[in-house]
């Protein structure tokens, strides 16, 4: 080097020298001799990985694995260098090397990441509709196009194993359980009432519109400590996040209309809501079973705010208010039939608010608060109760992502609920009574490996009414057998307090408690999806008395206990036909208890034994339509028949119904939308109601509880109007 | 003197520092680009993308790298068989779009091609995505389109999504069909091999011109 330095360097010129030595020092840099790094890239189980990126760090130099995992690339580059590996699902390896000589052969292996999300994920019991989550059982889309739902959050749920066809409630029986088994959450905060106010043998529907959610967890047993209250099923609905655009909806149906208006911000949007329904034209039309003195007419107000408050917290609020009523006269057995005029009268209000963010990247926090207040003002014939039901919960959740291997999510919550009754008559009578719930919950994921998860938590909840505490455990494991099936369990104890009805006489009903045990198989494949569950669920505490009219706080005790065990097999498939997606539930169900006023052990008359439905949804292109059909099915239900030896000892005739929908875009932003349940006009028996008393001949006279009409039929035409949306995009061009 | 010498050879080397691994970057840019250029199965695509990676984990104050990247990924993900892989790819596309709009938040380019990525994300699973994505895919385009009129990659995907929204509606494809004529010239107006700015999606427009004249 020196002799160059010599010869070509004038000596008074040393900048045009150092731009020569930097010139030859690249250029021999340039001149080296290229070393080539090869290997083949691993998983841990000794399987090649394809198209992970190999490179030496701060360089250029690298390449991607090819099929085989083999890599190979030239550096010039040379002595002690990091090598990166990066996959996507792997843990990036950076490994120090020598590169000299002519080749470096390095074979690398790869960790993989455990997967917390779509990974092996517990799904004894639960069912969820999802858009982030790449494993679930139903899009979010699936709600609104399912031939019963009608737009019933409710309906679509009912054609989901473990649920049971109840038609004269429209309320959630799931797996041997009441109506009032099943609790509904939005954004994780409770709502009371979620259904309509109704009169008995009268279905009522869910309040919530479906196109408020993005998902929906409903889960059949054996749910997360992070949920109580609930004997047989928590309902978990995922509120929508901030809308896309501003626009205006309006809808034009059958049985009334809404107008709607969305206004966006950068970070925060509003939507304001106004619906108002009116049965009366429809019923007017179309012939109806039920003698209705004023059809069902209701006005629900919504709103819905969102905002941006970080990066990634994102403040909900969410307030419903839904005024109704109707008037119903319905035959009276006991009374030879003379009609009894029931008027249903309810004023509800909802308000919900949640606050989710990420902290940081172990932490996230989800904390908010609702309350419920549901009056409903009965009146019977002459008679007038008024009840008065107000619910506060408030919650705050965190999320630990403790290690690569252990996620735990903890919180505290507190319910607080006053129910009042007031008997409108001379006395004017009025009892009432609060309680208070206090709750904590911690909960733990660890993930053995990508294959393996389990879950143990533990609720701990403390009552005010009573002055005493419980303790819940929840335990869950998964383990995927092979890439698309994993087998799961479930096991948990559920408390409940007892009924509005029965507290108020009895203040020292203890929580009525259920136990359940679920072993789940689930294989899912591209579009098709098994699953087969079974389960048994013990019942302890059941509320039990003798007569139903004797309101004497002795009469009410916690003697009663039930079981249910059974097994439910789900099939979806979105594959082999197409445009087609079709998916059948079968639940079979053997339950019986010793509660209310049995006397003695029985199968009660809510449940079928054999539920079978069946969803076919099928888009037909060229007419950009698509129509479905759903095929419900459950056998017979026990009732009691006062003429035979015995108790619970008749059953009704199965019930069949088959719905047809069809929804068409006529445009982009215009949708007609017709339904129609039970096209054949079966007349489905639900139950029977027997006279109080025999009649001369000994008899005791009985009447059928029935469908309200033969079918409903549905017609909506739902308008989206957007304006700075894409017409404002389309005048930029 | 001494010092003024080794004060001017300091700035001088650190100059050529500099300039070296300009080059270097130039000629990792030029090669990913030719890489790309003949790129036309998934594994080849996805070896582009790993070779934009490289460049967009050492040059972070460029977009370039990065906005290749993502388009390979989004590329590949058209030819992907599984809906898995499909997202797999168009989520490693996200986090360089991510990574470029850090860069140029309002480069009418970068997002344009998250349009495209949202695009892609639709065209995996159109039944259930349709109704969420395709607003937010025309947003998208809608914003490129604002900044740059005359981008015309952002006007020519905003034609294609209009394209197949006016077929599968049954409504007339003039609109879309004269957006993405007017690309033609915007494209051919384009100097290419000059920087990495990109010139690509002349022969996508002029396949919806096709389909436009049948």
């Amino acid at each position: 080097m020196q002799h160059l330095w010599d010869i070509r360097s004038p000596k008074d010129n040393m900048k045009t020298r150092l731009i020569f030595i930097f010139a030859f020092l690249l250029a021999a840099t340039l001149a080296n001799a290229q070393i080539t790094i090869k290997g083949v890239v691993k998983d841990q189980k000794g399987e090649t990985l394809p198209g992970a990126n190999v490179y030496l760090k701060d360089t250029f130099d690298g390449a991607n694995s090819s099929l085989d995992g083999s890599f190979s690339f030239e550096t010039e580059e040379t002595g002690d260098q990091i090598l990166v590996v990066s996959f996507v699902g792997f843990k990036t390896l950076e490994k120090a090397i020598n590169v000299s000589g002519q080749e470096v052969v390095v074979d690398v292996t790869l960790q993989e990441i455990i997967n917390k999300i779509d990974g092996v994920t517990i799904s004894a019991g639960a069912y969820e509709a999802s858009d982030i989550k790449k494993v679930t059982v139903l899009k979010p889309l699936d709600i609104v196009s399912t031939a019963s739902a009608a737009g019933d959050i409710m309906g679509a749920i009912n054609t989901l194993p473990g649920t049971a066809t109840v038609g004269e409630s429209g309320r959630l029986f799931v797996r041997g359980g009441e109506g009032y088994e099943t609790k509904v959450f939005i954004d994780g905060m409770e709502v009371r009432n979620a259904f309509g106010a109704t009169a008995p043998n009268v279905p009522t529907r869910g309040r919530f519109s479906p196109f408020l959610f993005k998902g929906t967890v409903f889960s059949t047993g054996a749910y997360s400590a992070e949920y109580g209250q609930a004997l047989s099923s928590a309902l978990v609905l995922n509120s929508n996040d901030l809308p896309t655009q501003t626009q205006g909806d309006i809808s034009i149906m059958s049985v009334g209309g809404d107008l709607a208006h969305t206004k966006k911000w950068e970070k925060a949007s509003i939507s304001a809501k106004i619906q108002y329904t009116d049965l009366r034209p429809y019923q007017d039309l179309v012939r109806q079973n039920f003698d209705w003195q004023q059809a069902p007419k209701g006005m629900v107000g919504e709103i819905v705010f969102r905002q941006k408050l970080t990066t990634n917290g994102l403040l909900k609020v969410y307030a419903n208010a839904d005024i109704s009523d109707f008037i119903i006269r319905q035959p009276n057995i006991s009374r030879g039939g003379e009609k009894d005029t029931i008027g249903v009268d309810n004023t509800y209000y909802y308000l919900n608010a949640t606050y989710k963010d990420i902290l940081n990247d172990k932490w996230t926090f989800k904390g908010g608060v609702s309350a419920t207040s549901n009056q409903v003002d009965l009146g019977f014939n002459q008679s007038r109760i008024d009840d008065i039901e107000k619910g506060y919960h408030g919650k705050a959740t965190l999320t630990w992502d403790a290690s690569e291997r252990v996620s735990v999510n903890m919180g505290g919550e507190y319910f607080h609920k006053n129910f009042s009754r007031t008997i409108q008559d001379d006395t004017n009578f009025s009892i009432d009574f609060s309680e208070g719930i206090a709750a904590t919950y911690i909960e733990s994921d660890y993930f053995a490996s990508n294959k393996f998860v389990f879950r143990t938590g533990l609720r701990f909840e403390t009552n005010t009414l009573l002055n005493r505490s419980w303790i819940s455990p929840r335990i869950g494991a998964a383990y995927k057998i092979s890439e698309k099936g994993q087998f799961s369990l479930g096991y948990g104890k559920f408390t409940q307090s007892a009924q509005n009805e029965y507290s108020l006489v009895n203040r020292s009903l203890l929580p009525e408690t259920a136990t359940h045990y679920i072993l789940n198989y689930q294989y899912i494949n591209n579009d098709r999806v098994f699953r087969i569950e079974a389960y048994k669920k013990q019942y302890n505490n059941l509320v039990k008395f003798d007569d139903p009219n004797d309101f004497t706080r002795e009469n009410y005790t916690n003697d009663g206990f039930g079981e249910a065990n059974g097994v439910d097999f789900f099939w979806r498939d979105n594959r082999t036909f197409k445009n087609t997606d079709y998916w059948i539930s079968y639940s079979y169900v053997d339950s019986e208890r010793d509660y209310q006023n049995f006397n003695g052990v029985a199968s009660p008359g809510f449940i079928s034994k054999h539920n079978f439905s069946w969803v076919i949804k099928h888009f037909i292109n060229p007419i950009r339509t698509q129509v479905g059909a759903t095929y419900t099915y459950a056998s017979s239900r026990p009732f009691h028949n006062l003429n035979l030896e015995g108790f619970h000892n008749d059953g009704t005739p199965d019930f069949h119904d088959l719905s047809l929908n069809a929804a068409v875009l006529i445009k982009q932003n215009i949708i007609l939308y017709m339904s129609s349940s039970n096209v054949f006009g079966r007349d489905n028996i639900f139950g029977y109601e027997y006279a109080d008393a025999p009649n001369q001949d000994g008899f005791y006279e009985r009447q059928a509880i029935r469908q309200g009409a033969k079918r409903f039929i549905f017609v909506g035409l739902f308008i989206t109007l957007t304006k700075d949306g894409q017409e404002n995009q389309l005048r930029n061009l | 003197m001494k010092k003024v010498t080794l004060l001017i050879g300091l700035l001088i080397a650190g100059f050529s520092l500099n300039a070296q691994g300009q080059a270097a970057y130039i000629k990792a840019m030029t090669k990913g680009l030719e890489t790309m250029g003949t790129a036309q199965s998934e594994e080849d695509l996805i070896k582009a993308a790993g070779h934009f990676e490289r460049i967009a984990v050492k040059v972070t104050d460029q977009w370039h790298p990065a906005y290749y990247a993502a388009l390979n990924y989004i590329n590949a993900s058209f030819n992907a068989e599984t809906l898995e892989t499909k997202d797999t790819y168009t989520a490693k596309a996200q986090t360089f779009i991510d990574q470029a709009l850090k860069l140029a938040p309002n480069d009418s380019e970068v997002i344009a091609l998250e349009g495209f990525n949202y695009m892609a994300q639709l065209a995996a699973d159109p039944n259930n995505r349709g109704q969420s994505m395709s607003p937010k895919a025309m947003m998208t385009f809608g914003k490129a389109v604002s900044i740059n009129p005359n981008n015309p990659r952002a006007v020519a995907l905003m034609a294609q999504m209009q394209f197949g929204t006016a077929q599968f509606f049954g409504s007339p494809t003039d609109q879309p069909c004269d957006n993405a004529k007017k690309t033609i010239p915007m494209f051919d107006a384009e100097k290419k091999g000059e920087g990495f700015a990109p010139t690509w999606g002349k022969s996508m427009a002029e396949q919806l011109i096709g389909q436009c004249n049948n």
